[in-house]
């Protein structure tokens, strides 16, 4: 493992690139999190409050109930299509960027780094 | 005894103890034995973690509920992947650049090693202990209504084989078993599945319809309460699948066998798709069973439904005693004793990196030499197998198995979820909010479980707390006892390293490499 002291950790997590990226990233957990819990409190309070509205039959056999099971399987395909997208597209970039600083400050020598 | 399912079982046992011998020469460091060489692929990954989420439990016990139930079968594989969401999320790229071998590694980067390292490692040991006991329970019985040996020598057969992967094999060797085994049981779900498509015409509303027509609740069938639990026993139950499953140690040290964070996310992203398509194959399957298997089959199905989908293959393969339907039944059979082959692997080995890489390297011999954790680690595996296999045989085959799942996922929930999630997240957490939340959920979990319907000495209907599973409880106070912990507790460290955990958890910085060389 890399040893701590070559790098400013405070430093680092305080640069630009590292605050967008934290910044970015964590509005996407947040709010794909806030959506994924949201519709999985709704699957069980449909099923504990309205159970003979789950149990209707919506059409070719299929419940209320049953297809509301199915969409959280479509919504967490969904979610992590999302995620793995912004990942690779916007997230990775900015890893590089900050990547790139203790780079720059390791060639400079260990007093600049720290 | 049934010569063509102990001859697929065998030829089973065969091919994974080849893959073991194998992986065995490519096994001497400790980076190889707990993490395979840090050499298995995105993809490759997201097999083995399906693998080890396609249980017995998942696939015998989920298509069963579904058969006996109907609707509520369907809950829990319905909320199974809200916990892959969240460690795609939330743990997966993280414990990749932040860990090395366990759990621990992450909590211990920012907190006091030896305290966090104890109770953590006490309850992964405890989690894998419990979980192989309800697995190898399980295989015992499975075996022995699949192949007519009987309960002592199937446990001991499977304990044997499980050994002998872990410890010579360590973690490629448990990887590339549970790679073939989802490969098998996807294979096994896609060929059920379409078996009965075909018999119904691809009519999902005939296939429906007549599932609820065969069952005696009739339309009921496609609605809530067909298995007669609580409202308040299916949120705990739900709640278990979604955050304790997100939480278990054996599922989250996979992401530690993986090159970068890259891949990291990449095995997450296969393992949700492979799982999602086969829990939908599972309610095919499950209804399908109840649509098509004659109702005399209702007293062969069993109890909890665990045979509903050998039977639909024997049926599906033309019926008893004819040649399909015999090979058909024995490759679906061997298929779900692969499976609990596996899973059992994959949580020795947790344990064992628990034991050896965060108890013996990090607690007792902190600071010397720790050249010998491989060692320990294959030492640790053998004697936590043989306490299970032990455990297992005194319990013996009419041992209820259901709450012990629900215990460990339980601890899983309330103990690991809330102090991993706010070791990542927040900066004023604590040494001493962790050790209580920990605490706090492991604690809650046995209580409510001891006062439950399942254990409670008066019978389920005086049980004090009349839940089966205690995540309801668990959770919350497993998240509250971190917070007061840390009110209560100042750490000037913590919130120091809280820096360099954030950003080598996000960037990758000083993440464990790859080696180059086996």
């Amino acid at each position: 493992m890399t040893r701590s002291q070559e790098v400013d950790w405070t430093t680092l997590r305080a640069s630009e690139p590292f605050q967008e990226l934290l910044a970015h990233r964590s509005r996407f957990v947040r709010a794909a999190s806030t959506v994924l819990l949201c519709w999985f409190v709704v699957f069980l309070a449909v099923i504990g409050a309205a159970p003979d509205f789950a149990g209707t039959v919506v059409f070719a056999g299929l419940s209320v109930g049953f297809l509301l099971g199915l969409s959280q399987f479509v919504l967490a395909w969904f979610l992590t299509w999302l995620y793995l997208r912004a990942a690779n597209t916007r997230f990775a970039p900015l890893e590089d960027q900050v990547r790139a600083l203790t780079e720059a400050a390791a060639t400079e020598g260990p007093e600049v780094a720290r | 005894m049934n010569a063509t399912r102990l001859i697929a079982f065998a030829v089973l046992v065969g091919v994974t103890l080849a893959v073991t011998v194998w992986a065995s020469r490519r096994t001497r460091s400790a980076t190889e034995f707990f993490a395979a060489g840090r050499s298995i692929s995105g993809p490759q990954n997201g097999l083995a973690i399906a693998g080890d989420l396609m249980s017995a439990a998942t696939f015998l016990g989920f298509t069963g509920l579904m058969y006996l139930s109907g609707f509520d079968g369907w809950i829990m594989p319905s909320v199974t992947l809200v916990a892959f969401v969240l460690i795609l999320l939330l743990f997966a790229e993280r414990m990749r650049n932040a860990g090395r071998f366990t759990v621990a590694d992450v909590l211990s980067f920012r907190l006091r090693d030896r305290p966090v390292r104890a109770a953590t490692a006490a309850s992964t040991v405890l989690v894998a202990v419990i979980y192989l006991v309800a697995q190898l329970v399980g295989a015992g019985v499975l075996i022995r209504a699949l192949t007519g040996l009987s309960f002592v020598p199937a446990v001991i057969l499977t304990g044997l084989a499980m050994l002998a992967y872990v410890v010579f094999g360590g973690m490629l060797a448990t990887t590339w078993v549970q790679i073939i085994k989802a490969v098998l049981l996807l294979v096994a779900g896609a060929a059920l599945t379409l078996g009965v498509l075909m018999r119904t015409g691809f009519d999902l509303g005939l296939l429906f319809t007549t599932a609820a027509a065969n069952s005696p609740a009739g339309d009921a069938f496609l609605a809530p309460g067909g298995s007669g639990r609580s409202f308040l026993d299916t949120v705990s139950v739900a709640l278990a699948f979604a955050i304790g499953t997100a939480a278990l140690p054996h599922i989250l040290i996979r992401f530690f066998t993986v090159p970068d964070a890259r891949q990291a996310r990449s095995s997450a992203g296969w393992a949700t798709g492979l799982i999602g398509v086969f829990f939908v194959m599972t309610a095919v399957i499950g209804f399908g069973a109840r649509a098509l298997l004659p109702a005399e089959a209702g007293p062969a199905v069993g109890k909890s439904g665990n045979l509903a989908a050998p039977l639909l293959a024997e049926f599906l393969g033309g019926g008893p005693g004819t040649f399909g339907g015999d090979l058909f039944v024995a490759f679906v059979s061997a298929v779900a004793f692969a499976t609990i082959l596996a899973v059992v692997a994959g949580l020795v080995l947790s344990a064992s990196g628990a034991v050896a890489h965060d108890l013996w390297a990090n607690v007792v011999r902190r600071g010397s030499d720790t050249g010998g954790e491989t060692a320990v680690a294959r030492v640790a595996a053998a004697g936590i197998g043989i306490v299970a296999i032990v455990i297992t045989l005194l319990m013996g085959p009419n041992f209820n198995v259901a709450f012990l799942v629900g215990l460990a996922l339980s601890v899983a929930a309330g103990a690991n979820f809330p102090a991993l999630l706010l070791a990542l997240t927040w900066r004023r957490f604590t040494t001493t909010g962790a050790i209580a939340g920990i605490v706090a959920g492991l604690v809650t979990s046995v209580v409510c479980i001891v006062l439950g319907p399942s254990v409670w000495p008066g019978g389920p209907e005086t049980a004090p707390y009349p839940v089966e599973y205690p995540t309801l409880l668990a959770i919350p106070l497993g998240f509250l006892a971190c917070w007061i912990g840390t009110l209560l507790s100042s750490e000037r460290g913590a919130q120091r390293t809280f820096d360099e955990l954030q950003v080598r958890a996000q960037t990758g910085i000083g993440s464990e490499p790859t080696p180059t060389t086996h």
